[in-house]
């Protein structure tokens, strides 16, 4: 089992009756926590708390010394962030960035953050600051995984994770991020979309649009079905929560979901059974 | 047997010394090759990450990062996300990572062959044209082999210009080992890649290497479409491909990218620049017919890009003092980094490494160079062969242009295709400086004044051209293709001149 994964008791049943999907797990992202269907595999996922990246993951030997000779070369300087923390900083194009590592209980909790010369010092009390407060579990904080950043909420989060629908084409994605001001934009403007598809010479139908709470959170979801000369058909489902401006407990969170329309059914009973999982994470 | 002896073709009427009397000679004349290297405008070049052959995924974006392509622009642009965070994040990096001209490289085979799979595919229709051209006489002294230069458009163009400039030395080079013979290539530039050839050209070294340069629908001395465009998006109104819908429909979304990337802010006006009507300055608003801002007076850099946007006023301050017109809204160029109020210590720490700014304005000093070289106070430099095409009768913005409207609620600066500035009067009352659709003539991105900017009297024929036609695909344009053709044949026979200049005759 994975750091942090949860084992969810009990099935989902999609709304639509069709294929049972059940939840093997929940994963704890930002501020947020989301049930994992079955079939999916996840691909990628990045964590940013008040600017700086970090990440944690099983301590895997060696991996912070390949850290160190990617960057061979362009090295620094090593500053000191504390007890068991080891730390760089290097020189990307006119980028000075600095990278740092933890490891707590058999996790490396890494960071990346860059600084304009001369600010170094405000990006290592930042960066200490971050990994200081991180603690395992995933009952509260800023999750990462195996465990969370208790601090904040910053105005600066954002998260993103992917996962594989495994045996189709079919992608999911999650992410957040806090706003100035809602996002009432993002996957919001169809007919954009639909003049985009027609500058393709292909068609958009919209297959459902509605209203729909999750977790408290009254956001848009809609289908839509685009058709392209010379391809099979492609469905995309998307829910966009706008975000309250100002507030790192309410950023703009967005799911998408996309296959060929011959993966439909699937999608939607994977969809059917996220969606409705998903729960915010107590700050503390 | 006969003994075989190759002469080069410029040198068939002289005299050839050695040959022995008693044998049978067999002379070939030996062709020159003038390879015609096609240089694409901005975002015509495919874009991938360094070390991947462009395929998959990393870190839930495509390797590669920019194509032109139906399948990857609908995927990635269109149907994706595709926000102000989600587009920096393709194009320039995570949100600690500001411009690296390595983040990217051209998306072509190494070595890259004839670089047509770098480019845009819209482009192979007119280079396929060249390819099967029949150029009749000119066929007995040259061959034209029809090469495709892309380049890293994120990037400085004084680094395109490098590149091309060193593309140069490789295409004479492999031509050479082909055909025994090759000193020079023509050029031909669509929009951005006329600034790239000039550079390389003017700046780079590789002057003596070009024939001559073939112009189309080149931003000669930048265009204020740029600035519209980074203010509300790509307009709705034109009849714009797939491609130029999908770069973004608001002023946040392009934003992200174009001022991240010093390639892209080098497509504004210059400081030689002037509207159609003749006039420096190209921002202009207006209340009720009184012109209330009238900018550059002499320097956009100073005048218009280094101002920051500030798109509403400061509470209690009347009448207030933003200047809405700058170019760039600092909220912009990082999305994903909120500005704080006051509170939290580590948002305050955050927001003072948050340079996005002095990282705008470094991109920004770059561009602003390239200009200073490519369009010194006495002209924009020009190749000593130069023809252009100028596209007009489509509606541009040669001035950007807002009117001044009472304001009662709205608070949105960046509706879709347009732009609000908000600010307070001296009378104390809200207002709103809306930016107007384009109005002016060009070919829907170039204004027709800076198309113009290296046109010059008494050219040969074709001379330099004005057609209707539109920006992007310029090279789809039958009399623009008519109009090229004939352009590089000028060329050609220009160079047949100048290595016959000591048999006489009349150039």
């Amino acid at each position: 089992m994975r750091w942090g994964l949860w084992l969810v008791v009990g099935v989902m049943v999609n709304c639509a009756g069709e294929k049972r999907v059940e939840l093997t797990n929940k994963e704890a992202i930002g501020r947020f926590r989301v049930g994992v269907p079955e079939g999916l595999t996840a691909v990628s996922r990045s964590q940013m708390i008040y600017g700086v990246e970090v990440v944690a993951e099983p301590a895997q030997p060696g991996a912070w010394d390949a850290k160190v000779a990617a960057q061979a070369g362009k090295i620094v300087s090593r500053p000191s962030l504390g007890a068991g923390v080891a730390a760089f900083w290097y020189k990307q194009g006119s980028d000075l960035i600095l990278e740092a590592q933890a490891l707590r209980d058999g996790v490396a909790v890494s960071i990346v953050r860059d600084a304009p010369e001369g600010k170094e010092a405000v990006a290592e009390k930042l960066a200490s600051a971050v990994l200081e407060n991180y603690k395992p579990g995933t009952a509260a904080g800023f999750c990462l995984g195996p465990g969370a950043i208790h601090m904040g909420p910053s105005l600066s989060e954002s998260v993103r994770m992917n996962w594989q629908l495994l045996g189709s084409g079919g992608k999911l994605e999650f992410s957040t991020q806090t706003v100035t001001e809602p996002d009432t934009k993002t996957f919001m403007d169809v007919e954009e979309e639909r003049g985009l598809a027609g500058a393709a010479g292909g068609t958009l139908t919209v297959l459902s649009e509605r209203e729909r709470i999750l977790a408290g959170l009254n956001g848009r979801e809609i289908r839509i079905l685009v058709t392209l000369p010379g391809q099979e058909p492609q469905v995309r489902f998307t829910w966009h929560y706008p975000g309250v401006g100002r507030d790192g407990t309410k950023p703009k969170i967005d799911f998408v979901a996309k296959d060929s329309v011959s993966g439909q059914p699937r999608l939607e009973a994977v969809w059917e059974a996220m969606l409705p999982s998903l729960e915010p994470v107590p700050v503390n | 047997m006969p003994k075989k002896h190759q002469v080069d073709w410029h040198k068939v009427d002289k005299f050839l010394a050695g040959l022995e009397t008693k044998e049978t000679h067999e002379i070939e004349v030996r062709r020159e090759a003038i390879p015609l290297v096609f240089v694409p405008g901005i975002m015509g070049t495919h874009l991938r990450r360094p070390g991947t052959n462009g395929e998959g995924d990393a870190d839930g974006f495509p390797n590669l990062r920019w194509s032109t392509s139906t399948g990857w622009v609908l995927s990635n642009l269109a149907f994706a996300r595709s926000d102000g965070a989600y587009r920096r994040r393709l194009i320039v990096g995570k949100p600690y990572q500001s411009f690296n001209p390595d983040y990217l490289e051209v998306d072509e085979d190494s070595p890259p062959g004839d670089g047509w799979r770098g480019i845009m595919e819209d482009y192979h229709i007119f280079l396929n044209i060249l390819r099967e051209h029949d150029w009749k006489e000119l066929d007995k002294y040259f061959v034209f082999p029809v090469y495709a230069v892309g380049y890293n458009w994120t990037d400085d163009v004084k680094s395109a210009g490098t590149y091309l400039a060193k593309r140069i030395d490789n295409i004479i080079e492999e031509s050479r080992k082909i055909t025994g013979l090759c000193e020079k290539v023509i050029l031909i530039s669509h929009s951005m890649g006329g600034l790239v050839s000039r550079t390389a050209s003017e700046l780079c070294g590789a002057k003596e290497k070009i024939v001559g340069i073939v112009h189309g629908v080149q931003p000669v001395n930048g265009s204020p479409g740029a600035y519209w465009r980074m203010k509300a998006g790509f307009e709705g109104f034109n009849s714009l491909g797939l491609v130029q819908r999908a770069l973004g429909n608001s002023g946040p979304k392009v934003t992200a990218i174009m001022g991240n990337i010093p390639g892209g802010l080098t497509l504004l006006p210059n400081k030689l620049y002037k509207g159609n009507d003749g006039k420096a300055e190209w921002v202009r608003v207006t209340d009720g017919g009184n012109l209330i801002v009238a900018e550059p007076q002499a320097d956009p850099y100073e005048e218009i890009y280094r101002r920051k946007a500030v798109v509403q006023p400061k509470a209690g301050e009347k009448p207030s003092s933003n200047e809405y017109w700058g170019l760039v809204d600092p909220a912009l160029l990082n999305p994903e980094n909120t500005t704080p109020e006051g509170g939290d210590p580590f948002d305050e720490m955050n927001a003072e490494l948050n340079n996005s700014w002095d990282t705008y304005l470094k991109n920004l000093a770059i561009a602003e160079a390239l200009h200073d070289q490519l369009s010194p106070p006495t002209g924009p430099l020009p190749h000593e062969q130069t023809l252009a095409a100028t596209g007009i009768q489509h509606k541009s913005a040669d001035i950007i242009e807002m009117k001044v409207e009472s304001n009662l609620f709205r608070r949105d600066p960046y509706p879709n295709q347009c732009f609000r500035g908000f600010f307070v009067n001296a009378a104390g009352k809200n207002m709103q400086a809306v930016l107007q659709d384009p109005a002016g003539d060009g070919d829907g991105t170039v204004p027709a004044s800076s198309g113009v900017g290296v046109d010059a009297p008494n050219r040969p024929s074709p001379g330099d051209i004005k057609l209707r036609m539109e920006h992007q695909p310029a090279y789809e344009n039958e009399l623009m293709q008519e109009w090229a053709v004939k352009a590089i044949t000028a060329m050609v026979k220009h160079r047949y001149w100048e290595q016959r200049k000591d048999a006489g005759g009349a150039p």
